[in-house]
């Protein structure tokens, strides 16, 4: 039996910012800024959550406090309201392995695995560790299975996209730009197509790859594991 | 200084010592700095940093091999530290409330009051501080919530949540660590109890405590530190006007919120000043003929003529006259709306207004005593005349007209007033409720001022000028303070989310008009397309603006808001963004205009 597998170790979501010139540069907090209690609302749509300082998914802070004697006729207060948006993803995969069965030679092609991914900026999706799927056992006639990836909804888009032999996916990095579409829902299909040939000797062939996506425009004032990092920002 | 720092300051100390070995026969070495670019800066005899000495010098003319010289490098540490800093600013945010010193308060019964505390924790040294923490506790009169904190962890425990409880809150801070010239601050708003009832009021004369007293620990160069804060009361009186010592009306403002950050040697500026529209601010060297709360008219009876001095010498006294003469009125006001203009009282209409009347006889004659004597005057109808003292041996008997409704005061005795004796009365003189003086226009305050005194056989009177009152509407005017008049959001995932974007708070006269332009949803601050809708609201709390709805910050231009000065209270207003999922990660930003406007129209008038 040649039973043929894969698998994808995506390791984590990655927020580590891979292109270090990609990253927003962040704006710094006014001096004296003093942050403030806060409320969200809840998910049934009417209910405040109150978030003391440095709790919740979003922080604030008041700076600039005013004063003056009014006797003029006019008196004019400039009120700056100002909101940092970080970059934030959903994502799933639908499996992080294949396994195909193989009775006879030929050439085969399978998608199974679905990527969703929704951000509010680009991401790269860095591919490490692809590979010719590599008979785990010694002896055989050829070692390897012919391994190649195509991305696209159908097997003709995939087709049309063209194939890319695994070894050559490690080169091609792919960055998914900001757009409507990923902040609602970029979905596509991770194709792979194998090459069995007659010299491939029944066995188990096996290939490891990491998958990792990056978010590139992230603020530097969220730390690498995704929470709240250090708030201090250098004064420009 | 760091710890790095100090370690390299001794290997400094050691390679300066070991450098300049050879030089000490010659003299005291110089010393080095290490700068923070890198570079060594020669530093003088006497500087702050470091110093060395040189001592010992040998020298050696051999053959040998080796020559061993033992050095010995000595460097001793002793870091010019000093304590760090905690301040505890007490911010009057309700009107009314009346700052004796920076630690005493006094306030009226009856109304609402609340401070914000501004705590501010500095680090003044070149070393970091480490473990810092301030605690206190607030009086079971108060109700205290934390506002916000630069940096660290704080809560209030032990608060009834809902307010109601009379109970001691503790307020723990939990700073940590603060660098080299570092400073951290929080804010807490603390408010009159809710009691029982509902009321948020004080209900009795009393002195209240507001904290205790903060406390902040630390640790610096490994040795625990201390620092304390006094404690601040207020003080509750049905009239808190009349408790200042010096006799004048008290200037009730609010101080502003510190602006510069973290610093805070800046004083906070100087408390406004009310004027009337169209003159300057008065120089404080200049003293205007206008001068609000120290309001002083004086009637006196003109020194005796050389003639009439001479008549009274002739039939056998002696007369020596004093400045003061024989009889005088003053007139004190004791209420902040009363000033004196060209030797008239000026006075708001429907106000209450206060005064002092000091009513002073003498007589001046060296030989002959007055048998009798009788002061009187009428007070106008619009005022209520009340004995506060009077010397002994004399009366004072106070009775309204039936008809006129005028007052009037007769202060007399059946003593003798001896040779050069005197005799005093003192007065309060009031507005009467309800209406005060009611309409602006020309009122007699004290009329038919007239001393009488019987000497030898006959009857003397003295007859002074009446004091009038003028009755105007004060000029417009305002003092506003906003708590902040910027808000930074930082949003790591979609949501809705609202906060309290600032407090103004204002007092004055008239009606403070807020108008609101140039407000938009927040855009991103790239120049790419892309905006957070964004909304405001006013109210107390959170659940209040809901419950009158948001704006959108674009509906909000060119919509009014009216303070009425006569009973103002803070307006809060609040921001909420929400945030979809189509908002890319990215820096956003609106920059609004609030004008204030003061005038004379009350609320409700006009468009």
């Amino acid at each position: 039996m040649k039973k043929l597998l894969v698998c994808f170790a995506v390791l984590a979501l990655l927020l580590v910012p891979a292109m270090a010139n990609a990253a927003l540069p962040g704006e710094p907090l006014p001096v004296g800024a003093v942050e403030v209690e806060h409320w969200e609302l809840a998910a049934d749509g009417v209910t405040w959550d109150h978030k003391e300082p440095g709790n919740g998914l979003a922080r604030c802070w008041r700076s600039g406090g005013d004063q003056g004697e009014c006797n003029k006729t006019s008196w004019v207060i400039n009120i700056t309201h100002h909101a940092a948006m970080a970059q934030w993803s959903e994502w799933s995969i639908g499996g992080t392995r294949w396994d195909w069965r193989i009775l006879k030679p030929g050439t085969y092609a399978a998608d199974c695995i679905e990527f969703k991914l929704q951000s509010n900026n680009s991401v790269l999706i860095d591919y490490e560790d692809f590979a010719d799927l590599l008979r785990t056992t010694e002896g055989g006639v050829k070692q390897t299975i012919d391994t190649y990836y195509s991305f696209g909804e159908s097997i003709g888009q995939a087709e049309s996209n063209g194939w890319v032999r695994a070894a050559d996916l490690n080169e091609h990095d792919d960055i998914i730009p900001d757009s409507a579409v990923l902040h609602v829902n970029y979905v596509t299909k991770l194709f792979n197509k194998i090459v069995v040939e007659n010299c491939n000797s029944s066995g188990e062939y096996e290939d490891t790859a990491v998958i990792t996506l990056t978010l590139l425009n992230q603020q530097p004032w969220v730390d690498p594991a995704g929470g709240w990092g250090n708030q201090s920002l250098p004064t420009p | 200084m760091t710890g790095n720092k100090a370690t390299g300051i001794v290997l400094a100390l050691i390679c300066i010592a070991l450098a300049c070995f050879p030089e000490t026969a010659c003299g005291a070495p110089t010393p080095w700095r290490l700068d923070s670019w890198g570079g060594w800066e020669p530093l003088e005899p006497v500087n702050p940093y470091a110093t060395i000495q040189g001592a010992n010098p040998v020298s050696g003319s051999e053959n040998a091999g080796s020559s061993a010289v033992q050095i010995t490098a000595r460097a001793e540490l002793a870091f010019d530290v000093s304590k760090a800093e905690l301040t505890a600013d007490f911010v009057p945010v309700s009107k009314n409330i009346i700052e004796s010193d920076s630690r005493l308060f006094v306030a009226p019964l009856g109304r609402r009051l609340e401070w914000k505390i501004v705590l501010t924790v500095r680090n003044p040294n070149d070393i970091p501080m480490h473990g810092a923490k301030v605690q206190g506790s607030f009086g079971p009169a108060f109700r205290a919530t934390l506002s916000g904190r630069s940096k660290g962890d704080a809560r209030i425990t032990g608060d009834d949540p809902k307010g109601m409880l009379p109970m001691d809150a503790s307020f723990l801070w939990d700073v940590g660590d603060l660098g080299p010239n570092e400073a951290a601050r929080a804010e807490i708003s603390v408010a009159t109890r809710r009691d029982s009832s509902g009321r948020q009021e004080f209900t009795q004369e009393s002195v209240y405590p507001i904290d205790t007293g903060f406390k902040l620990t630390y640790s610096l160069l490994g040795k625990a530190q201390v620092r304390n804060t006094s404690p601040c009361s207020v003080i509750a009186r049905v009239n808190p006007e009349a408790l200042r010592p010096d006799g004048g009306a008290y200037d009730v403002a609010q101080k502003p919120i510190e602006q510069d950050w973290p610093f805070p040697e800046r004083p906070f500026p100087e408390r406004p000043v009310l004027v009337r529209p169209g003159t300057e601010l008065p120089a404080a060297t200049e003293p205007s003929s206008v001068q609000n709360g120290k309001a002083t008219i004086t009637r006196k009876a003109p020194e005796l003529t050389a003639e009439q001095i001479a008549q009274l010498e002739e039939s056998g006294d002696v007369i020596h006259e004093d400045p003061n003469g024989r009889f005088s009125v003053t007139a004190v006001g004791k209420t902040g709306n009363i000033s004196d203009d060209g030797g008239r009282f000026v006075v708001p209409p429907s106000e209450y207004a206060e005064w002092e009347v000091d009513l002073a006889i003498r007589n001046p004659s060296l030989l002959i005593p007055w048998l009798k004597w009788e002061a009187t005057l009428d007070f106008g109808p619009e005022l209520k005349v009340e004995l506060v003292s009077c010397s002994s041996n004399s009366l004072v008997g106070i009775s309204q007209h039936p008809v006129t409704g005028k007052t009037r005061v007769a202060w007399n005795s059946n003593s003798p007033l001896l040779i050069q004796d005197n005799a005093k009365a003192k007065l309060k003189v009031a507005t009467r409720k309800p209406d005060y003086y009611g309409t602006p226009g020309q009122y007699v305050f004290a009329d038919n001022i007239e001393l009488r005194y019987f000497r030898v056989l006959s009857w003397y009177s003295v007859g002074l000028d009446h004091i009038d009152v003028n009755v105007e509407a004060a000029p417009p005017s305002a003092s506003v303070s906003l708590s902040a008049t910027r808000l930074d959001w930082r949003v790591r995932k979609p949501g809705t989310y609202a906060a309290e974007a600032t407090t103004v708070t204002a007092s004055g006269i008239g009606t403070l008009s807020m108008q609101f332009t140039k407000f938009a949803d927040l855009s991103r601050s790239d120049g790419v397309p892309g905006t957070i809708a964004t909304f405001y609201g006013f109210g107390d709390s959170l659940a209040a603006v809901e419950a009158a709805g948001w704006v959108s910050a674009a509906e909000l231009n060119n919509t009014t808001r009216d303070i009425d000065l006569s009973e103002p209270v803070p307006v809060l207003m609040w921001s909420k963004i929400s945030v979809g999922e189509e908002v890319s990660s990215a820096e956003y930003e609106n920059k609004g205009v609030i004008t204030f406007i003061v005038s004379n129209s009350q609320v409700g008038e006009g468009n």
